[in-house]
């Protein structure tokens, strides 16, 4: 699980499938009878949620820890969070309001918060924790650059001071590494090796009580929290490295909720086990073909094109993805429906089309019909190696010879994502928090632009869209920008991802339930409820 | 004896030292580094990487980094873990403890049961006994640990919902005393009987091919043509040369086990070093990795002169050569 164009993005998936669903709030409900919404939410009980590893550290914002990530957001409060319908909505802060040249962001944060060791939580916490991420280069500094200055007008407002406007800040401020974390404890300290770091102390809804190594970590209720106050006394995080072990305890009741990366294969069964929900989130992230546009056979526009009519998406979603997935044509993703362009997408599969473009491009066939032999290279995480074989039955109708590279994750990362040393990969990875997130992918200043792409115009267009303030404004950029990845090709792409998240029929309230997906991050507790 | 053991450890020494070298050099030659996973790929500066990669002194040449790891570890220091931010012996230390009991147990019981099983097909050889355990021994042989395990789990957790799935508590209980202990031994079995199952045809083959062959010596015809009952025959003569290869088996297996057991330890998320050793192999965790290999060779050396030890014990030719 947990996922970003590479490992991460793997890894970030995830999160995703951890956290799952948003989108719509489809969970699959076999629900029994009993409290429900007559006789509403029952206090008290402990929830069982598996985790995939030990978090490594719980200073939320040091560094990329997918197992850390589900807990920091029951532990840690964001300013703004994003839900799991990817909106963005209030966290510690009450409201926002830009100025008129989008220079100056001001947050008015909710009073009378306090950590779970007592002490004021005041805006002197939020200047500390974004001052600190910035000078120790902490995961997510790359997308506050646009950050001048922060001031404190009084303990109750915050006002970030731009070098321009960016409208994807406040995405990133609500998504990962920007929890707000306590100065009265690091103010002065080493925040890699502060010993908060295994004890922390947060302003959530939960507070920490334990952390056993590869067993389990314990949260309980905090009975003081500032919003709405969970129902459930604790939630313990029972640490399952192996799907499969994962899926077989929830399926035998030792686990509440899956929280880890389900088997594909096991989709079917989460959405029609009587004892079992299924959320279900469309996530912004996508699986995709990415090219080396700068060198070898895919520098050519053709060959790329070719790729793109000899795809079949919906082959690849039913036998790679098992049906989880969702067949995706347009340059972005279509959860930032205000900035989509849905009138330049890439083609369907034509057989006929692609093979007169490898001619086009002067290639000529073999005796076995093949013009071209290349290499697709793929780490080998599921469901990245399903997909190159049934890319290579497609691309063989083509005339594409493709030689599947399956390699380690790390192995992959040198050679794909540092080196650049490829000619087309398999990729997924989270394109939001906004329509601003293409930039980091495709601009050519971009540092996930693993493709070598390079169009200035593209690059002209991503930048107004974010320097705008209002959406209808930014729009026109974003969609022009989409027009242009649909005509150059760096990257075709195949489905949209979806998070499957499993949990007992008896839980009420999860984030991906329709009483809590707008009100909860991605794997927050808060209004989970035991209903038996 | 005393010079013999001197001259074990000093060989053992040299063991050590090699095998750290060879380690030290095929992970680090491995492609991929641990900073981009430590960076992150979200958006991570060029110069946020420089300084990590200075930080964790990566970017030294290969040799002075090596030296450098000996120099510390020659002060009695592990390292730093550099995905964990913690010291190497205390993230080891940790998970010692459910490895050991997991393997240490696993490989005694094997070892019991095994042996037995094979000392009584060699002395029923061609019964019916003897050849459907041998067949078995080569089922179990060729079974890979961790489907075993999963198998274990649909039919004795998910079909039969005798035992629990996974882990080593049942985290729904607060269980003290007694009770915890119980609730361990409870989850322990299932891992437990997956490392006996896997481990058994070794010892069963050794001690059956180790019996047969001693029965089939020269002087073993010579007692029995005195009439020496064939119980005594094989009590006083037989055994005692049979089990020297088991014994050898034995001390090379402890070792095997101790990190054979990862996988296994994985599929039943028992807190073991089996998922520490796994992500230091995908997020190339030098110092962890190299830690946990000292572990290792550091037990196999022990293991082996251990072995060595008994099999004098056992076995006076080896300490008369010795002495000679």
């Amino acid at each position: 699980m947990k996922k970003l164009a590479s490992m991460v993005c793997v890894l970030l998936l995830s999160v995703g499938l951890l956290a799952g669903c948003g989108g719509a709030p489809n969970d699959s409900s076999a629900a029994p009878a009993g409290g429900t919404a007559e006789t509403g939410p029952k206090k008290g009980g402990t929830i069982i949620v598996g985790l995939n590893g030990d978090p490594t550290t719980y200073n939320p914002d040091f560094k990329g820890d997918d197992n850390g990530f589900a807990i920091y957001q029951n532990i840690f409060n964001r300013l703004y969070k994003i839900n799991n319908k990817q909106e963005i909505v209030p966290d510690l802060a009450e409201s926002y309001a830009l100025s008129s040249d989008g220079k100056e962001l001001t947050f008015h944060l909710h009073k009378n918060v306090k950590w779970h060791d007592g002490k004021p939580f005041s805006s002197a916490d939020v200047k500390f924790t974004y001052d600190t991420i910035i000078k120790e280069k902490g995961q997510i500094s790359g997308s506050l650059s646009s950050i001048q200055e922060i001031t404190t007008p009084d303990d109750n407002t915050v006002v970030f001071k731009l070098k321009q406007n960016d409208s994807a800040l406040l995405g990133y401020l609500s998504w990962y590494g920007c929890f707000i974390m306590p100065k009265h404890l690091y103010e002065g300290t080493d925040w890699g090796t502060n010993p908060a770091n295994q004890k922390p102390v947060g302003t959530g809804p939960f507070k920490f009580v334990e952390h056993q190594k590869g067993v389990s970590i314990t949260l309980e209720r905090n009975d003081e929290y500032w919003g709405d106050v969970p129902y459930l006394d604790r939630v313990v995080f029972s640490i399952m490295s192996d799907s499969n072990t994962a899926t077989q305890a929830l399926y035998n009741g030792q686990l509440d909720f899956l929280g880890i990366e389900p088997p594909l294969a096991e989709a079917e069964r989460f959405m029609s086990d009587p004892q079992l929900k299924a959320g279900k989130q469309n996530w912004p992230s996508r699986f995709h073909v990415a090219f080396n546009v700068s060198e070898g056979p895919f520098a050519n526009l053709k060959l790329r094109e070719a790729v793109a009519y000899g795809i079949n998406r919906d082959e690849v979603i039913k036998k790679a993805l098992k049906g989880v997935g969702l067949s995706a044509k347009t340059a972005m993703t279509p959860l930032y429906q205000w900035a989509l362009n849905s009138t330049d997408v890439y083609p369907d599969r034509n057989v006929e089309k692609a093979k007169k473009l490898m001619e086009d491009a002067g290639y000529k066939a073999d005796s076995k019909g093949m013009y071209l032999t290349a290499t697709l290279d793929v780490f080998n995480s599921e469901p990245f190696p399903d997909i190159a074989t049934v890319l290579k039955d497609n691309l063989k109708d083509i005339g594409i010879d493709v030689k599947i590279n399956v390699m380690e994750g790390a192995a992959w990362d040198e050679k794909v994502w540092n080196n650049k040393n490829y000619e087309f990969t398999l990729l997924s990875g989270y394109q939001g928090p906004d329509p601003g997130g293409l930039y980091g992918r495709f601009a050519s200043e971009g540092t996930m632009n693993i493709m070598k792409y390079s169009n200035p115009k593209l690059d002209e267009n991503l930048k107004k869209g974010a320097a705008l303030v209002k959406e209808e404004e930014r729009a026109p950029f974003y969609k022009e920008a989409q027009k242009l990845l649909v005509a150059d090709k760096p990257m075709v792409p195949i489905a949209e991802q979806i998070g499957v998240v499993p949990y007992q029929a008896y839980i009420m309230g999860a984030p991906t339930s329709p009483e809590a997906i707008q009100k909860t991050g991605f794997t927050e507790f808060t209004y989970v409820w035991i209903n038996k | 004896m005393i010079t013999y053991l001197r001259k074990r450890i000093i060989t053992a020494i040299l063991v050590i030292i090699v095998s750290l070298s060879i380690n030290f050099m095929l992970v680090h030659l491995a492609p991929g580094n641990p900073i981009s996973l430590i960076a992150g790929k979200d958006n991570p500066s060029p110069e946020m990487v420089a300084a990590l990669t200075e930080k964790y002194g990566l970017n030294d040449p290969i040799y002075i980094q090596f030296f450098k790891y000996i120099g510390t570890l020659l002060k009695g220091d592990l390292g730093y873990s550099l995905i964990n931010n913690e010291p190497v012996i205390k993230l080891i230390a940790e998970k010692m403890g459910p490895t050991l009991l997991l393997a240490l147990t696993g490989l005694i019981l094997a070892v019991v049961i095994g042996t037995a099983l094979g000392i009584y097909a060699a002395r029923h050889k061609g019964s019916p006994f003897d050849v459907v355990m041998n067949g078995i021994s080569y089922l179990f042989d060729s079974t890979p640990g961790f489907w075993l395990g999963l198998m274990l789990i649909l039919v004795f957790a998910s079909l039969l919902k005798w035992l629990p799935t996974a882990g080593m508590v049942d985290l729904r209980a607060s269980h003290t005393g007694f009770a915890y202990v119980l609730d361990v031994l409870l989850h322990l079995i299932l891992p437990l009987l997956t490392v006996v199952l896997s481990q058994i045809p070794y010892f069963f083959r050794i001690a059956r091919s180790s019996v047969i062959q001693v029965m089939a010596e020269d002087f073993i015809t010579t007692l029995r043509a005195t009439g020496m009952k064939e119980g005594r025959i094989f009590r006083k003569y037989v055994f005692k040369n049979a089990i020297l290869p088991t014994v050898t088996v034995f001390g090379l297996s402890l070792a095997y086990v101790v990190a054979g057991v990862a996988i296994i330890e994985i599929v039943f998320s028992w807190p073991g070093t089996g998922k520490l050793l796994m992500d230091a192999i995908m997020k190339r965790d030098y110092p962890l990795l190299m830690g946990v290999y000292l572990i290792l060779s550091v037990s196999i050396a022990v293991c082996m002169i251990l072995v060595d030890v008994i099999y004098s014990m056992i076995d006076p030719r080896i300490r008369h050569n010795e002495k000679g």
